[in-house]
């Protein structure tokens, strides 16, 4: 809550001294700032607009830009080129410069994402290559080396913009206001399902899908906007200098932009404008190393890599953190499953008693030459806790994974809540109902608990990103909602203490604790859990059984991937068993354990039947 | 009809610099899934010190090996200081921003200190062309497909043949199994920044005395050795190879039959076209991705 006011009161100060700085004169009876320190201020803050859209591309998507230079480019000439060519009023050049390089963001960010993140920072290099390229060369369209000059002066409601006194520093005020936009885009998209879901992606692809989140799509809107803000600099840029050429836009430009996201604290809401500020100043005197003045940028990249990580801010925060932990109060960790009253409306959505919640019919799955499912019939009914065991490498997983849309099935086919899914991807899958959790815990380490819940709250918002933006009626009460469910589920799982710690600082147990609630959060008609009980105390694995069981009772279908046999005997419905990938056994619980062809899947072949019912711990 | 030959010539020539050095992106990225963003410098490198070498009175062949060997050695050294400490966790991007850092650190200090004009790098093969009807190509030129030949049969050799290649493969596959059963997977890793340094700056030295020395030489190349690898998919070698040589015929017809300005323009657009048709690249296949 501290840090929260901390920020409002940053931002009201930041505005307070940007919003003075031009009559500083007056009040100090001196000539400063003349119109040189102005422009520097001015150029410093566009900076800062195209470093904080860089910062939702990096602290928040994880992926790496090195055109955001060229993009910015890109920005500054449609806006130029509309005005010069196409006499464009400078409102529609500004709105231009914006749509311009957030579409050509998309374009770029598509194809190269859904493959791989790393992809995208080498076609932006290709990019931010290309794009020099063609401004040098085509000099009938963007005059070459000499640029386009003469750009009209803006005008906004029949006001010429300057920044002059005599036009009362208007120029100056509207790149102002378009900073604070920026600040507020962050800090609106960072405070949203949209920013959780890009910070998801970066930290866990597989689970973010896993809840529903469309990984292309996030990673494509993320370039986009960071594009977008990119080129409104380049417009705010274009029409300050009233002039452009590719000398501006080169790729060690690119670089410094990085360099500044870095060095302020990527990630971070204030970062953008500390590095700016920093870097830019520093910049200024870096100038007189003259043709070493890339030598260190690069430099001062590696250093603030090796030695500040996490930049400015972040490195603050952190101190912050660690003198606050000092005085830190006790935290409880809540008994669970406690079912608190709220939380019978959250698994109201629930198949229909006693229909075939998921279905296999020759489902099978090969890797290469090895079948790891073969011909698997499967039949879940609704509300039910269906256990599936077997030797290890038995392909339990596997189906598990085909389940779930991970791996595609190499045959067969998948209905589930009556409907034929075959080859639909996790995400979608989410949408209709399948929850899941992973064999090895797979947390959004760096996002806090109530954080991670809040993901898995991900798919129910209906609000969208200009609702979301301008914090509209229909996104505040969803957020609230969704808020008061993440609670009430931390406290189904008794880690209401721990909402605002990182997930990856929570031991083990609490870990699939809060792996479970996170998956409940998406109201799943299907759950699927894999090795749950995997490396829980005995404790534990009693109230796991007491959670499932009460899941079930409320309507849920369980599917569970299980060693621990005691707790397959207390919990499930019905067993199926699989053995190299063929389901050898399938049945209530009591049946499949004197079964002896399970009896010889895990023993082998002539082990007494008398002897060895499979064993119970 | 000559001119058609001479296009491909040229073409197979400059594609095999990119072939060589997309091979060195390939071992990159088999043994530690990240690479030497700015691997280009690498190539520049190669080239530079060879000139520098024979500035101070090297002959020839020694300058090569030695600017060879002194810019693996280099590579290797970026990936135990600047690779390794940043890609401990699985979605780590600390070592893109790492490498591109060194990377600038490089080229700016060799613009510096080597000066920004290109230099010649003189050699027996460069010195009178060769006439094919009309035009003329550089023995130096017919030579860089030999080398690729040499190096693409050398790395499949090393990898399927010796214990260290398997070893690596093996680490490729699967690094945590490799490390079960023995193998020290980061040594491997090194060798593999190592190996692919080897790639780089010989490409470097063999494109050397055809584009002339300079320190903004490796940039572009070292780009076009990405896509390529790319667009072949970045894990299948012989893909990489057969990419790299299409992708410098493509760029010689270009030139000849649109227009040499927007040659990089096309080209580029070319492979985020083809990256939307074969998101798994041209030769790869779809990428199975554990769970």
């Amino acid at each position: 809550m501290i840090a929260r006011t901390g920020g409002w009161i940053a931002a009201a100060l930041l505005a307070l001294a940007i919003g003075i700085f031009p009559y500083l004169g007056d009040l100090l009876d001196t000539r400063f700032p003349t119109s040189y320190e102005l422009r520097l201020v001015m150029r410093a803050m566009i900076l800062g607009i195209v470093v904080i859209g860089l910062n939702i591309l990096v602290g928040f998507a994880g992926l790496v830009s090195l055109g955001q230079a060229a993009l910015m480019g890109l920005g500054a000439h449609a806006a130029a080129l509309l005005a010069l060519r196409a006499d464009w009023p400078f409102a529609a050049c500004l709105a231009a410069s914006v749509l311009v390089p957030a579409l050509m963001g998309a374009v770029l960010a598509f194809p190269t994402v859904r493959v791989r993140a790393l992809y995208l920072t080498v076609i932006t290099i290709a990019f931010g290559f290309v794009f020099v390229n063609v401004l040098r060369e085509w000099v009938s369209f963007t005059g070459g080396a000499s640029g386009l000059a003469s750009i009209p002066r803006p005008t906004l409601f029949g006001e010429r913009l300057m920044a002059t006194r005599a036009a009362g520093f208007n120029y100056y005020y509207l790149i102002a206001v378009c900073l604070m936009l920026a600040l507020w885009v962050q800090w609106a998209l960072a405070r949203s399902r949209y920013g959780r879901a890009m910070r998801a992606t970066a930290e866990s692809e597989n689970a973010a899908r896993a809840l529903g989140i469309n990984v292309t799509a996030t990673r494509t809107l993320a370039f986009a906007i960071s594009a977008g803000l990119a080129g409104l600099g380049g417009g705010l840029f274009a029409n300050l200098a009233l002039f452009v050429n590719y000398e501006t836009f080169t790729f060690s430009a690119s670089i410094e932009l990085l360099l500044m996201t870095i060095l302020g604290g990527s990630g971070t809401l204030a970062g953008p404008v500390v590095g700016t500020a920093v870097l830019f100043a520093a910049s200024q005197a870096l100038q007189g190393l003259q043709e070493w003045q890339t030598f260190a940028y690069g430099a001062l990249l590696a250093l603030v890599l090796f030695l500040m990580p996490e930049g400015i801010v972040g490195g603050l925060a952190r101190l912050r953190a660690k003198l606050a932990g000092r005085g830190a109060q006790e935290r409880q960790t809540g008994a669970w499953p406690h079912f608190v009253p709220g939380f019978d409306a959250l698994t109201q959505d629930r198949d229909e008693p006693g229909q075939a919640t998921l279905i296999t019919r020759d489902l099978t799955l090969r890797f290469g030459g090895l079948t790891a499912v073969n011909m698997v019939d499967m039949e879940v009914r609704s509300g039910t806790v269906h256990a599936l065991i077997g030797p290890n490498g038995a392909g339990k997983s596997s189906l598990l994974n085909v389940v779930s849309g991970f791996y595609r099935a190499s045959a067969g086919t998948v209905t589930l809540f009556g409907q034929a899914v075959k080859d639909q991807p996790p995400h979608v899958l989410a949408r209709l109902g399948v929850a899941r959790s992973f064999q090895n815990t797979e947390l959004f380490g760096r996002m806090t608990v109530l954080e991670n819940v809040l993901v898995g709250c991900h798919i129910r918002y209906q609000a969208t990103l200009a609702e979301t933006l301008l914090r509209l009626p229909r996104f505040l009460r969803e957020e609230r909602e969704r808020l008061a469910e993440a609670r009430l589920l931390l406290e189904v799982v008794g880690l209401t203490d721990f909402a605002g710690e990182q997930a990856r600082n929570l031991p083990f147990g609490h870990q699939r604790r809060l792996e479970i609630a996170r998956a409940l959060a998406l109201r799943p008609k299907l759950l699927l859990l894999d090795e749950p009980a995997a490396g829980l105390t005995h404790g534990e694995i009693e109230d796991l059984v007491a959670l499932i069981r009460g899941l079930a009772a409320r309507g849920m279908t369980v599917i569970l991937v299980e060693h621990h046999v005691e707790m397959i005997m207390a919990v499930s419905d019905r067993v199926t068993v699989l053995d190299h990938g063929e389901v050898i056994a399938d049945g209530p619980p009591e049946q499949v354990q004197d079964d002896r062809a399970v009896i010889e899947a895990y023993f082998g072949h002539g082990a007494p039947a008398a002897q060895a019912t499979v064993p119970a711990q | 009809m000559e001119a058609i030959l001479q296009y491909l010539l040229t073409g197979l020539s400059v594609g095999s610099v990119y072939a060589m050095v997309g091979l060195g992106f390939y071992v990159m990225w088999s043994a530690a899934k990240a690479v030497n963003f700015n691997f280009g410098d690498i190539v520049m490198l190669g080239a530079v010190l060879t000139v520098v070498l024979m500035d101070v009175g090297v002959p020839l062949l020694p300058a090569c090996l030695g600017a060879v060997a002194a810019a693996a050695l280099l590579a290797a050294a970026i990936e135990r200081g600047f690779v390794r400490p940043f890609n401990r966790e699985a979605n780590a991007i600390g070592w893109m921003l790492t490498t591109i850092a060194v990377g600038t650190m490089i080229e700016s200090a060799t613009t510096a200190l080597f000066g920004s004009n290109p230099r010649r790098l003189e050699t027996p093969l460069v010195e009178a062309p060769l006439r094919i009807g009309g035009s003329g190509i550089y023995p130096q030129e017919l030579l860089l497909p030999v080398a690729l030949l040499v190096v693409a049969v050398g790395l499949e050799f090393f990898y399927r043949r010796t214990i260290t290649g398997r070893a690596m493969r093996a680490v490729a596959y699967n690094r945590t199994a490799a490390g079960l059963v023995g193998i020290d997977a980061d040594r491997m890793t090194l060798l593999s920044f190592g190996l692919a340094g080897l790639l780089g700056a010989l490409s470097g030295v063999l494109i050397g005395p055809v584009i002339q020395a300079s320190a903004t030489m490796g940039a572009i190349i070292g780009l076009k050795g990405f896509l390529v690898a790319i667009i072949a998919g970045i894990a299948n070698a012989r893909g990489v190879v057969i990419a790299g040589v299409l992708y410098g015929v493509s760029e010689k017809f270009i030139e000849a039959y649109l227009s040499t300005a927007a040659r990089d323009a096309i080209g580029f657009s070319l492979m985020v076209l083809l990256l939307l048709l074969f998101p798994q690249g041209l030769f790869g296949k779809a990428e199975f991705k554990k769970v």
